[in-house]
């Protein structure tokens, strides 16, 4: 278990998620911050915000200018929304990710809670795709485009699948800690 | 189904030993003796019961005893 504890990687593991989920945190913040100044002032969030660029939401193009933006307003708020949406979930799948990583360097990763949080990571992981797959049809049906099919991510439906038998690999590894626990 | 119960106890004192002294022979913590002792424990490696019948001189069967439910 001393290996486990002073193992570089699971440090480099426990840094790097935590770093990832302060940007998520911080993009959350930004995505509202730029949903709220569009509600309240299009133009404005159009010209020194976005500056003028078209506005991509996973694939499907709601904005090509600033002078077409304020014709898509509800469009942008949702994508910027649904960004947010994204984000706090991604920000939870690595928040949980880095409790997993602490709790091996503390004492055993074979713990109940674990297998909680893996769970979790793998809901998440397939929750996310579905709800920004949603979210673009949401924002496709608003505009009317009847050309664009946004495309819904198989790859991260199968992690999050992997992940969630994973936690059942994990559950056997609690019953497996508590024989050795229980041993003398 | 039944299950195992330890007399540790009753041959410690037959022995005359003490829970520190048996653990510095058998090299397990008091902790770790203490719930064998009190039938805490879920199993016992083969190594452990060597050295406590070493320490102790006495068989395995003196130590566990199996009753049916």
């Amino acid at each position: 278990m001393n290996r486990l504890k002073n193992s570089k990687l699971l440090k480099f593991g426990k840094i790097a998620t935590r770093i990832v989920e302060v940007f998520c945190w911080l993009g959350v913040a930004l995505t509202l911050i730029c949903a709220i100044a569009c509600m309240v002032s299009g133009d404005w969030t159009a010209e020194h915000v976005f500056a003028g660029e078209p506005i991509r939401y996973n694939g499907l193009t709601i904005a090509d200018s600033a002078e077409t933006f304020g014709t898509v307003l509800p469009v942008v708020v949702t994508a910027l929304l649904g960004a947010c949406i994204a984000l706090v979930l991604m920000a939870i799948m690595f928040h949980t990710m880095h409790r997993v990583l602490a709790s091996a360097q503390t004492g055993s990763p074979f713990q109940p809670a674990n297998v909680r949080r893996i769970e979790r990571i793998g809901w998440l992981a397939i929750v996310s795709p579905i709800v920004g797959w949603l979210l673009t049809m949401l924002c496709k049906l608003i505009l009317g485009d009847t050309m664009m099919e946004p495309s819904l991510d198989l790859t991260g439906l199968v992690m999050g699948l992997m992940v969630l038998i994973l936690s059942r690999f994990f559950a056997y590894g609690v019953s497996l800690q508590n024989d050795v626990d229980g041993m003398v | 189904m039944g299950k195992i119960i330890l007399h540790l106890d009753r041959v410690m004192v037959e022995r005359k030993m003490s829970l520190n002294e048996l653990s510095e022979k058998v090299g397990v913590s008091n902790v770790n003796l203490s719930k064998l002792k009190n039938n805490k424990v879920t199993a016992i490696r083969f190594s452990t019961l060597e050295a406590i019948c070493a320490a102790l001189h006495c068989q395995p069967g003196d130590l566990m005893e199996y009753i049916e439910e």
